[in-house]
C-alpha cells in the first residue's frame, strides 16, 4: 500500500515535471523565436523596410532578449533555492509601500484585459524584516498570476491587514480559481492547478471542450 | 492576391510573419486570441489560416482547429509549433489535431512561404 502510494506520488510529480518543462520551454523559445522572426527580417535583402521600422524591430528583440535573461534568472534562482545557496539580505521594508509600487507596476498588464486592481490598507505601514528581492518577488508572482489568470474585465482586490502577530496580505482575484483538492498542494515544486488546462472560461462564442 | 489569417498570442510573431507575407504579395488579416480568431476567419473567409498552438492555454490552437472543421470550415490550417521537438514529440495529422501542416517557430522566410504556396496549391 505505500508502496503503491510513494508510485503515484513519484508519476504525479514526474507529470509535473513534465508540465513545467514543457511550459518553461515555450516561454524560452517565445522571445527567441520572436527576435530571429526579426532578426530574419532585417539581414534579408529583399525585405524593404522603412528605417523606422529597423528601429523598432531592434528594440523589440533587446526587450525580448531583455525578458529571456530574467527568465534565466529566475530558473538560476530556483536551482539556488533548492540546493540551498540562496543569500539573504535582512533589512526593514514597508510592506505597504511595496505592494502598492507592485500594484501600479501591474496596471500596465491589467489594462490590457481592463482587469481593475484595488488596493486598501488597513494601516499606512506595515514594516517587517525580511529580503527585499525575495518578498517583493512573492508579491509580484501572486499578483501576476491573479492578472494573467483572470477575466477581462475582472478585478483584484489586495488588502494588507493584521491578524494577532501577523500581518496579512490577500490577493483574490475573479479568475478560475482553484479546486480544494489543489489548496493543499499550491506549494509544492512544479504545481500548476489544472484549471489552467480546463477552460474554465472560454473566448466567447469557443466552446471548445 | 489571397487572404491569410494569422491567430498567435505574440505580437513580435504576428508583424513578422505579417511582414514576409505582405512582402511576397499576399493580404493579412491577424488575431491575438482564438475567440477573434474564429470571428475574422468566420466574417473575411482567408484563404489560409495561420495557427499557433499555444496561446494563452496550452491547447488553444487545437481546439481552435477542431470548431473550425466541427462547423465546417475547410480552409487550410499551418499550425505554429514552438516545443515539439524540445519534448520528442511529433505532430500529425489526425482527427484530433485537424491540421493541413506544421512549422517549428523560428521559422526562416523561405521555409514559411514555401509552406504558404504549398497549402494554398492543393486547396
Amino acid at each position: 500500500m505505500i508502496v503503491s502510494k510513494n508510485i503515484t506520488q513519484f508519476k504525479e510529480i514526474e507529470q509535473l515535471k513534465s508540465q513545467f518543462v514543457s511550459m518553461v520551454s515555450h516561454e524560452l523559445k517565445a522571445p527567441v523565436a520572436a527576435t530571429i522572426g526579426f532578426l530574419d527580417i532585417l539581414l534579408n535583402p529583399k525585405m524593404k523596410i522603412t528605417d523606422e521600422q529597423r528601429s523598432d524591430f531592434l528594440t523589440r528583440s533587446t526587450l525580448r532578449l531583455r525578458s529571456l535573461l530574467t527568465m534565466v534568472n529566475d530558473l538560476l534562482d530556483i536551482s539556488r533555492i533548492e540546493l540551498n545557496t540562496v543569500k539573504r539580505e535582512i533589512v526593514k521594508i514597508d510592506l505597504a509601500a511595496l505592494v502598492q509600487e507592485t500594484v501600479e507596476m501591474m496596471q500596465f498588464e491589467a489594462a490590457k484585459k481592463n482587469i481593475t486592481i484595488k488596493f486598501s490598507a488597513e494601516e499606512n505601514s506595515f514594516v517587517i524584516e525580511a529580503d527585499r528581492l525575495e518578498i517583493e518577488r512573492v508579491i509580484t508572482n501572486l499578483m501576476s498570476n491573479a492578472v494573467k489568470y483572470n477575466k477581462t474585465d475582472g478585478e483584484v482586490a489586495v488588502t494588507l491587514g493584521r491578524k494577532g502577530a501577523y500581518i496579512v496580505l490577500k490577493i483574490k482575484d475573479t479568475g478560475i480559481g482553484l479546486k480544494p483538492e489543489e489548496k493543499n498542494r499550491l506549494f509544492s515544486v512544479f504545481f500548476r492547478a489544472k484549471n489552467v488546462f480546463i477552460k474554465a472560461f472560454t473566448a466567447p462564442g469557443l466552446d471548445c471542450r | 492576391m489571397s487572404l491569410i489569417a494569422i491567430i498567435d498570442d505574440d505580437p513580435d510573431i504576428i508583424d513578422a510573419t505579417s511582414l514576409v507575407l505582405m512582402a511576397n504579395g499576399f493580404e493579412v488579416i491577424t488575431a491575438n486570441n482564438p475567440g477573434d480568431g474564429l470571428k475574422i476567419i468566420q466574417e473575411q473567409k482567408p484563404a489560409l489560416v495561420i495557427l499557433d498552438v499555444m496561446m494563452q492555454e496550452p491547447d488553444d490552437g487545437f481546439f481552435l482547429a477542431q470548431k473550425l472543421r466541427r462547423e465546417g470550415v475547410t480552409t487550410p490550417i499551418l499550425m505554429y509549433t514552438s516545443v515539439s521537438k524540445a519534448l520528442g514529440f511529433q505532430f500529425g495529422k489526425s482527427d484530433m489535431v485537424p491540421v493541413d501542416d506544421f512549422v517549428e517557430k523560428p521559422v526562416s522566410a523561405d521555409v514559411l512561404i514555401a509552406k504558404v504556396n504549398k497549402l494554398l496549391n492543393k486547396s
